[in-house]
């Protein structure tokens, strides 16, 4: 049983269409990315899988029918979301984003806890934890989104495009610690990216979505080696 | 012929529909004398004022992006310089009308001052305290103003003509003056907007910083604006006191400016007709709803039609008319001519990598600005 | 020595109304960005509505409790109906709104009970002798009833935004409402409440104040422009400065409209705007307000 399932969902924004019938499974523990170009789709999945845009169709997840959930209850049956461009809730400190993470819980201690565990995996964010957000560098704001979407205790976290502006070294750490989260908690991810050759590292299988449905879909490390994946996506 | 019908730009056709368009205008402006009863006449005078007084607001906050909520000042300040002018003075009015406008140039240009600093919410206060401190200001310099007694007697009266006789005569050449006076203003608009200061006020209006670093000097566009903004507004002004012969500080409220708001943003903001067609509202609107009801109802219904407005016509009642009307026409944009062929090398390659090393949250940022998330 | 005292304490209760009425606009603005410019107007309603509640027969505390429920309602109706579905950014239409709004309920106000104006109970005693005697002059029961009653609400709005779990939420949903939705937060309803706490402010101002100033239907407008000064003043994302902006502008205009004659008190309120338009040329976000974090 997968953990999330989509099934023949359409989306979009007004009158036009974004998502025409796309299909995607990810199971528990897995990494899976989500290859494609600007346009072709990405973030409306995301969006509508947390129930951020009106989308028909079919979405699953850990036995629950959300395809017309709102936000607060997907994020309440443990799917978070890192948002494309961070989300930074930038009037807040660092600390208060972390707790605010934490909104669906109720357990003090525990989130007490988890806040200093993130610390403890991010110490940048440990040393400005009482400034505003907003002055955070791109990459301490990414690490931010990340242990932000985290403090919910997800069984699936979707990312979007959370290379977007950093430089490719702090996306191999990032991607990195990603691989490491998911294998320590056993989280499942779904990555969005147009990264590809990173992305694809640490993945267990891809899609490649074009026009708003799946072109197609293989292990990670069968896309690395598609020829046509490579002159689309990496460049070469 | 099936709907909509398009017409390419520049073409005989769409050249031919605005002469006739044009025409349509002209025609109707120099028949209405003749069609409508003097009294009617009369209020659509009126309208016509506060259309201007609309369209010198639309100017700053319609097309420029800044909020004014004292525009009803450089109105007054208009009318109270006119009035003074010609009753203490004896000055002629069309010379009372520039000096006011004068006067409401520096003004405006002062009160912009503080605007460079402030946004939003701040700059709103600051122009609301300009509007509230003038009927104030009036009534505390009294021997100037005739203070909350008011200033009689301001007339602009027709020129000795067969055509302008009697009582009548006299609405039909205020009529005509007033209309001169908004095709003026509107040209005015028209021929900023449509130069550099018109790309260069829409940009400081839609991305400040951008605008800036392209070498926009925002200290003067913005203050030039303000000034320009007001005295249209005290060329309305002028215009009221010749019309009402009467001015009390009471007419300045900020209630007056409320009405110069609602006039901008029900005909639409940011074109040309709007304000027009917003001026024509906020005269007409108060007097049908107190035709159909007495007293406070009256109240209740403008009140309740101006909210029921803001929901129904989001883009004003331009922006309706537009709509129904793009599904009669289009007008299609002329095609740009191709320079030459570009070479491969001049074409960027997809994957592209972006390279920004902690780079202070900038695209973030920029990508907070795009108002669509990227699919 | 006695005049000064005499014009400290009238600033200080005109302050205390306008930081009143202030401390309601910052709520609205803490919580969904807008002003809204029908605040008195939904005071004033709701002082009519207590002032019937009266003339039934119901005591006069319990009226008041029962005019701030109304502004609740009122508040979240208002929030729930006319600005959520224009959308974020609709600043222009909000404004309008809030005219259409603010026109409405003052000739609403006065269809149903009439221009003239009412008598309102005072909810303690004010015979003549019903005062404390402060440094000479005179503070009256009620006056200190309102002081005291707006203290302990900022104190309490600002325990909220502090230290609570939903005063986070609605920090969040202000801050960023896409992320906050995307944390589990029900902005809606946060926004609902944002109006609604600053409605049943203004809901408790306009009984306690009415006494003062005799009901009518035109009592709030005047306030409401000393209360956007106030809360411009203040800064106006800080509740506390909004308080304390209202109590400096209701003193100095005090003193200076009666110690500058020139002044007097046709313009009195142009002293406390040009005080304004002063600050703000030094302090662009007011004197406690934050600086919009904007990296370019």
């Amino acid at each position: 049983m997968s953990l999330l399932k989509i099934e023949d969902v359409y989306a979009g924004y007004g009158a036009a269409d974004v998502l025409h019938g796309i299909n995607v499974t990810v199971d528990a523990g897995e990494v899976v990315v989500m290859l494609g170009a600007n346009g072709a789709g990405k973030t409306t999945t995301m969006r509508a899988i947390s129930g951020m845009i009106q989308r028909r169709g079919r979405i699953t997840f850990d036995g629950h029918n959300i395809s017309k959930a709102a936000p607060d209850a997907v994020v309440r049956l443990g799917l978070a979301q890192v948002p494309q461009g961070r989300g930074t809730i930038a009037d807040l400190t660092v600390e208060e984003n972390l707790r605010a993470g934490a909104h669906v819980r109720k357990d003090k201690k525990g989130i007490a806890e988890d806040i200093d565990r993130w610390f403890g995996v991010y110490p940048r964010l440990l040393e400005r934890r009482r400034q505003k957000a907003g002055l955070l560098s791109g990459g301490e704001q990414q690490m931010l989104a990340v242990s932000r979407a985290m403090m919910s205790r997800p069984k699936l976290l979707l990312c979007d495009e959370p290379s977007l502006g950093l430089s490719p070294k702090l996306t191999q750490e990032l991607f990195a610690s990603l691989s490491q989260i998911s294998k320590e908690m056993g989280m499942a991810i779904l990555l969005v990216e147009q990264n590809a050759t990173l992305a694809l590292q640490i993945a267990d299988r891809g899609y490649l979505i074009e026009v708003g449905t799946i072109a197609k879909t293989r292990p990670a490390s069968e896309l690395a080696g598609d020829d046509a994946v490579r002159a689309a996506y990496l460049g070469y | 012929m099936a709907l909509p019908i398009t017409v390419r730009e520049g073409s005989l056709q769409h050249r031919g529909l605005n002469f006739g368009h044009a025409l349509l205008v002209v025609a109707t402006v120099l028949a209405l004398p003749y069609v409508v009863e003097p009294y009617r006449l009369d209020q659509i005078t009126g309208a016509l004022i506060l259309a201007i007084a609309a369209v010198g607001l639309n100017l700053l906050s319609g097309f420029g992006g800044q909020i004014s909520l004292g525009h009803a000042a450089f109105f007054g300040i208009g009318a109270y310089a006119t009035g003074i002018l010609v009753t203490e003075h004896g000055w002629s009015p069309p010379v009372a009308f520039l000096m006011g406008m004068l006067l409401c140039f520096i003004v405006g240009v002062l009160v912009g001052l503080p605007a460079l600093r402030l946004q939003g919410m701040y700059l709103a206060l600051v122009t609301l305290a300009v509007g509230v401190i003038f009927p104030s200001l009036v009534r505390r310099f009294e021997s100037l103003t005739g203070g909350s007694a008011g200033l009689f007697g301001i007339s602009y009266d027709a020129p000795e003509n067969a055509y302008f006789v009697g009582r009548t005569g006299q609405i039909v050449w205020l009529y005509y003056v007033a209309t001169v006076a908004l095709l003026l203003s509107c040209l005015i608009v028209w021929n900023i907007m449509r130069g550099r200061m018109g790309r260069a006020i829409v940009a400081l209006r839609d991305n400040e910083s951008a605008a800036i670093v392209m070498g926009v000097d925002r200290t003067v566009v913005r203050t030039v604006l303000f000034g320009i903004s007001a005295a249209i507004a005290g060329l309305a002004g002028g215009l009221f006191a010749v019309d009402t012969g009467v001015l009390t500080p009471e007419s300045f409220s900020l209630l007056f400016t409320i009405y110069l708001l609602v006039a901008m943003v029900l005909g639409g903001s940011a074109s040309y007709w709007g304000p027009i067609l917003g001026g024509f509202a906020i005269y007409f609107l108060p007097l049908w709803t107190g035709e159909i009801t007495e007293g406070p109802a009256a109240g209740v219904v403008f009140g309740v039609l101006i909210i029921l407005m803001v929901f129904t016509l989001r883009e004003g009642v331009i922006g309706g008319l537009k709509k129904l009307g793009s599904k009669l026409l289009v007008v299609e944009p002329r095609r740009p001519e191709p320079v030459g062929e570009l070479s491969d090398q001049q074409m960027m390659s997809d994957a592209a990598i972006l390279d920004l090393d902690e780079a202070p949250g900038a695209i973030e940022e920029a990508s907070r600005d795009v108002s669509r998330p990227r699919p | 020595m006695d005049l000064f005292v005499d014009r400290v304490i009238d600033g200080i209760n005109n302050g205390v109304i306008y930081g009143f009425l202030a401390l309601a606009l910052v709520c609205v603005y803490r919580s969904t960005k807008h002003l809204n410019l029908a605040q008195g107007e939904m005071a004033m309603f709701c002082a009519f509505i207590a002032y019937a509640f009266t003339k039934i027969g119901v005591p006069v505390v319990l009226a008041i409790v029962l005019a701030v429920a109304a502004g609740a309602v009122i508040g979240g109706a208002v929030e729930r109906v006319l600005v959520r579905p224009l959308g974020a950014g609709a600043d222009y239409s909000i404004l309008l709104v809030g005219i259409g709004l603010f026109l409405s309920l003052n000739a609403l106000a006065g269809m149903i009970w009439g221009g003239d104006p009412l008598a309102f109970p005072n909810v303690l005693p004010s015979a003549p002798d019903d005062y404390v005697a402060v440094f000479g002059g005179r503070l009256r029961y009620q006056q200190l009833l309102t002081m005291a009653l707006l203290a302990a609400i900022l104190a309490g709005v600002l325990a909220l935004f502090k230290y609570t779990k939903l005063g986070l939420a609605m920090r969040t949903a202000t801050s960023n409402p896409e992320s906050a939705r995307l944390l589990g937060i029900r902005v809606n309803r946060i926004n609902s409440l944002g109006w609604m706490i600053a409605a049943a402010i203004g809901g408790l101002l306009g009984p306690l104040v009415a006494p003062g100033t005799t009901l009518t239907t035109f009592m709030m407008f005047n306030f409401l422009i000393y209360a956007s000064a106030a809360a411009t003043l203040g800064g106006f994302d800080s509740p506390g400065g909004a308080v304390l902006a209202g109590l400096i502008i209701g003193v100095l205009e005090s003193l200076v409209g009666g110690y500058v004659s020139i002044i007097g008190s046709d313009l009195k309120l142009a002293v406390a705007l040009l005080l304004l338009v002063v600050v703000l040329m030094v302090k662009p976000s007011g004197l406690f307000g934050s600086k919009q974090v904007e990296r370019v």
